[in-house]
């Protein structure tokens, strides 16, 4: 059996004559978050519908939990939870509804759905109809779905998009714990800073290829650029001087700007994934 | 990791889900019970009796009596009653509905012939003479043809009596005793009642209406893209598919059933009409399901909705009409289920009788689930 949660090889897919997916590889371990960043129209809902069972591979191999997705659907699907990025719940149903409703498509007939709703902060809202949710309480409610049935594997479309830094917090809180009860995590998201704080891996898809695969650590000591940035007063105001530390006298340099008089501050400049997307594929991630 | 769901589980819950929906949908909650006092109200004030008889004032009175001589069959209390009236503007204001003092016997005259006061000298004399066919507006053409053609033939007789001869000896056709030969079962006296023939029409409008319904629950599943959260767990596009189809059979079938038990339609086949409401809800419940997959939102939903459903009910409004229907209309999905129906409601038919059209109804059921099964599973992709 393989030792991945996933397992995508030479991934295929077209919608008539535009290729969305153009021949991806990448794995997915047990306990592992992988972020997936592109910008829309990258490929990344395609990949995730393909593994998902909603959409048959034009060609490539995509293993979920060593079954293959085209050919056993069913085995993949009662062991996966999915988060969309559109809030497809039942709104004229509660929150303890739609649980209870999810639940038994897995065959579950004794879910805690208020238990499930309170590791949501969903607590004192388990009965109330979703149309009087907030966009934040259906997103913590979208997550609450996508884990009824305990999954091997999450994937995650967007989970934090457009939400109040207090609901982000708690969906993330929650992917953390998932991650650690042994769930592997595919996550796609736009927010960069997310990513990073969240991703074991992270993966650039644009245009429907693969651009990097790697921690964010190596992407960033690989392609981002090293700096000290020193600001100064002088005698024509504030200066600012930047040194590049992959300069052979990067040393020389910033011994001799720490050691000048009117030092104010001295910053480090850490390359970002966005700076880094951008570099690798001439465009940015929004739109 | 959780228990291996069963199909029936699956589709036992979004039934479950979907009825609920329904009870809860403020639309369908008012439109159901309206629809069913309708179509209930529509039945009870239909007539419940058919009128085969008709009232025909003769004048003067011997034509009257020749022509009760002639009838066939003068203990048959259908076809015409003969009034004789001694004048022919009395006739006349009596055809019209305007006779003041009319009698008991006056007050149905919708028919009239009226034959010239020198009748009888201008046939013996051999010349030509006119009478009057005095009708009401409403009287059917055919029947004003008839008693035209009546008429004549009390003409002819009348001619024979003026020349001294047997009114019935010399008549060109001699018609046996018993009558017209009457093929296949003999109905008179006991033709089937506008009440009777609007049921199944009723009952099918109503399966319409739950069509409807359902189309919507459909339409909002794709466009809230609950369907695809439910397609990322252990359910198919074929469990959906019979999870819709059960909720309209079950939601369908039973309003028509009530319906059917509001107007004392079940007559000598309950089982056998039962069956026929689930058929016909299983009929009408894929072509609901295509509009709403094939709707890109509310308007189109319902145009699709009208445009499938409406011609699902020619054969409905057919039956209304005795007589045999055009090919087309026959070759109509819904034909079969509404003959049927016709055929146990309005002829007290059985279940050996029907096998054909019940056949037909379980093919076409066949073949439309094919097709919404195509149509959601392409939409789906689509998502």
């Amino acid at each position: 059996m393989s030792e991945h949660a996933i397992e995508v090889r030479e991934l295929r897919y077209a919608y008539g004559a535009n290729e969305a997916v153009r021949g991806i590889d990448f794995e997915v371990a047990p306990g592992e978050i992988l972020g997936f960043l592109g910008p829309n129209g990258a490929g990344k809902s395609t990949t995730i519908k393909m593994l998902t069972g909603l959409l048959r591979p034009a060609s490539g191999t995509a293993r979920v939990l060593g079954h293959d997705v085209a050919g056993q659907r069913a085995e993949v699907q009662a062991r996966i939870g999915v988060c969309f990025e559109e809030k497809n719940l039942y709104v004229d149903m509660s929150a303890r509804a739609n649980l209870r409703f999810h639940a038994r498509l897995f065959g579950i007939r004794d879910l805690d759905a208020d238990e499930l709703l309170r590791r949501v902060g969903l607590a004192d809202r388990v009965g109330d109809r979703v149309e009087s949710y907030s966009k934040g309480m259906r997103q913590r409610l979208m997550m609450a779905r996508a884990l009824v049935n305990r999954p091997d594997v999450l994937f995650l479309d967007e989970p934090t998009d457009g939400l109040d830094p207090v609901s982000s917090k708690a969906i993330r809180g929650l992917i953390r714990d998932e991650a650690t009860r042994g769930a592997a995590v595919l996550l796609t998201t736009h927010d960069m800073a997310e990513a990073d704080e969240l991703s074991d891996r992270v993966a650039f898809i644009n245009e429907g290829r693969l651009h990097a695969l790697d921690t964010p650590e190596n992407l960033k000591l690989e392609h981002g650029r090293r700096a000290v940035r020193v600001r100064r007063r002088g005698d024509d105001g504030v200066q600012e001087l930047e040194v590049d530390l992959d300069d052979p006298s990067a040393g020389e340099r910033l011994k001799e700007a720490v050691a000048a008089e009117g030092l104010l501050t001295i910053h480090t400049e850490e390359a970002t994934l966005e700076n880094i997307f951008v570099q690798m594929t001439g465009r940015g991630l929004e739109g | 990791m959780s228990p291996r769901p069963s199909r029936v589980g699956i589709v036992a819950a979004i039934v479950a889900k979907d009825l609920r929906s329904f009870a809860a949908d403020r639309l369908w909650v008012v439109l159901t019970p309206f629809s069913m006092l309708f179509a209930v109200g529509a039945v009870w004030l239909a007539p419940g009796e058919v009128k085969d008889s008709w009232t025909l004032g003769v004048c003067p009175p011997e034509a009257a009596e020749l022509m009760a001589a002639m009838a066939t069959d003068e203990e048959d209390e259908d076809g015409f009653w003969m009034v004789p009236f001694e004048e022919r503007e009395r006739l006349a204001r009596a055809v019209a509905g305007d006779l003041e003092d009319a009698s008991e016997h006056e007050e149905g005259v919708k028919l009239g012939l009226a034959f010239p006061p020198d009748l009888a000298t201008s046939l013996r004399d051999g010349q030509a003479t006119t009478i009057e066919v005095l009708v009401a507006a409403s009287t059917p053409p055919a029947l004003q043809q008839a008693i035209a053609g009546e008429g004549r033939e009390v003409a002819f007789a009348l001619q024979a009596v003026a020349r001294g001869e047997d009114a019935m000896a010399n008549m060109p056709v001699v018609l046996p005793a018993e009558g017209s030969n009457i093929l296949g079962e003999d109905r008179t006296g006991d033709l089937v009642s506008m009440r009777d023939r609007l049921r199944p029409m009723m009952a099918f409008m109503m399966l319409m209406v739950v069509s409807m319904g359902l189309a919507g629950l459909v339409a909002a599943e794709l466009e809230h893209r609950t369907v695809t959260a439910m397609l990322v767990t252990p359910v198919r596009t074929a469990d959906l598919l019979a999870a819709k189809t059960v909720t309209g059979m079950a939601i369908g079938a039973g309003q028509a059933m009530l319906f059917l038990l509001l107007t004392w339609g079940f007559g000598g086949h309950p089982l056998l009409l039962i069956l026929l409401m689930l058929l016909g809800a299983a009929l009408l419940s894929p072509l609901g399901l295509i509009a709403g997959a094939a709707g890109k939102d509310f308007m189109t939903t319902l145009f699709l909705g009208i445009a499938l459903l409406v011609p699902m009910l020619v054969p409905a409004f057919a039956v209304l009409f005795p007589g045999s229907h055009p090919l087309w209309v026959k070759a109509m999905p819904s034909y079969g289920m509404v003959d049927a129906m016709m055929e146990v409601v309005g002829y007290g038919r059985g279940p050996a009788d029907v096998l054909g059209q019940l056949a037909a109804t379980v093919g076409w059921i066949v073949a439309l689930m094919a097709a919404s099964l195509v149509v959601l599973r392409r939409r789906v992709e689509a998502l």
